[in-house]
């Protein structure tokens, strides 16, 4: 069976030039396109809108990748410096509550230690200087619970 | 007609109808060889897409919109004689402006904007090609009236019985089919070779293979067309004639 040349071939692929979408069809892709666009952006998470914002505020100063390293670098600096001046002050516990010695609670009753929220628990050997000496006077602790609730016998 | 060697290989320059993008002459034999006028084109075209790249990389939305418009006729070109389905071309020259929109801004200039963009064009239709398992049926476009007065055309119907006798619609169904019978990357060659009509060198920039390996895809391509389009063959008396 006789078979196409190569020029015959060529000629005959060429004539896929001729196929043309329909008129008016360009006009219509810009459109699309235009819509994809927006489409687009609206899907963007936020990290790449933020990552954005950040370079169109640095853009003007045509600040080169070196310069905004250095930046960052002083400013994790100076915020490391800040923390290291700033003392702790969550470390020391603020209240601390008692039972007195020779109460008949004791035995029942365990002693409550309060401390900030996120602080760390009291070693024993902390919590064995916080407790109270038995040299030192007794302390009593006022609740702002009645003392009683027995009725009165007064009647007005 | 003056015809000197193309300096720095570079693409047909798109304001060029898509159907004559490329001189027959310059198909037929000397692939890359062009002449004075079209080397002046593509210079003058290469330096609009520079100063509208620049444009849009700053944020200028008219200058993107132009290079779509420019741009759009030869990459529907490309994509389309790739999947022959006119829906899905529509599909992928969105998915591909989309590409290109969120890349502009890394664009470096260091190959020619076109080039870059018929990569991402071609690179994307591979992918959507492979991906997609059950092949579609052909969505044919409508043919140009413009294709009765071609030469080579006219050529071949006056060698050709088969081709005279045949319907052209029908006929150029056929090459569709021939053309979709070739693997993704084999019909990737072909339409920038013997469709759009550029050089190797071109066609293996895009693809970012070998120019040796363009040649031979392109012959395994047309070993496989000229078997299945054998029944287009001049016959020895049709040729006599």
């Amino acid at each position: 069976m006789p078979q196409l040349d190569e020029k015959q071939l060529q000629a005959l692929l060429r004539l896929k030039r001729y196929e043309n979408p329909p008129p008016g069809y360009f006009d219509a892709l810009l459109d699309r396109v235009h819509r994809r666009q927006r489409e687009e952006m609206l899907r963007r998470p936020a990290w790449q809108i933020a990552l954005e914002r950040v370079r169109a505020f640095f853009a003007p100063m045509q600040m080169g990748w070196r310069h905004a390293g250095a930046m960052a670098a002083v400013l994790i600096v100076g915020i490391a410096a800040i923390r290291v001046a700033i003392p702790d002050r969550t470390a020391a516990p603020v209240q601390i509550a008692q039972i007195p010695a020779g109460s008949n609670l004791q035995a029942t009753a365990p002693s409550i230690t309060l401390q900030p929220a996120g602080a760390q628990p009291l070693t024993a050997q902390q919590n064995r200087r916080v407790t109270r000496d038995p040299d030192a006077p007794v302390r009593f602790i006022i609740d702002t619970q009645p003392v009683s609730y027995e009725t009165t016998q007064i009647r007005f | 007609m003056t015809v000197i060697p193309l300096p720095l290989l570079s693409l047909v320059p798109s304001s060029l109808p898509a159907h004559s993008a490329f001189p027959a002459a310059a198909l037929a034999g000397r692939k890359d060889a062009r002449t004075a006028s079209e080397v002046d084109e593509l210079e003058k075209s290469r330096r609009e897409d520079e100063a509208l790249v620049a444009r849009a990389q700053t944020g200028d939305a008219a200058a993107f919109d132009a290079l779509v418009t420019k741009h759009s006729p030869r990459l529907y070109a490309l994509v389309y004689n790739m999947t022959s389905n006119h829906d899905d071309t529509d599909d992928m020259l969105q998915d591909v402006w989309a590409k290109v929109y969120r890349g502009i801004g890394g664009f470096r200039g260091q190959s020619q904007f076109s080039t870059w963009l018929h990569s991402v064009a071609a690179n994307t239709t591979i992918n959507f090609l492979k991906k997609r398992v059950r092949r579609r049926t052909m969505n044919l476009d409508d043919l140009d009236s413009g294709i009765l007065q071609d030469k080579e055309f006219v050529e071949l119907q006056a060698n050709s019985t088969p081709v005279r006798d045949a319907d052209l619609g029908e006929m150029l169904k056929k090459i569709n089919e021939a053309i979709q019978q070739l693997t993704p990357v084999h019909r990737a060659v072909v339409t920038m070779f013997d469709i759009q009509g550029l050089p190797h060198a071109e066609i293996a920039k895009i693809l970012r293979i070998s120019e040796g390996t363009v040649r031979s895809r392109l012959f395994y391509a047309h070993q496989q067309l000229q078997t299945q389009l054998s029944e287009f063959a001049p016959t020895n008396q049709s040729t006599a004639k």
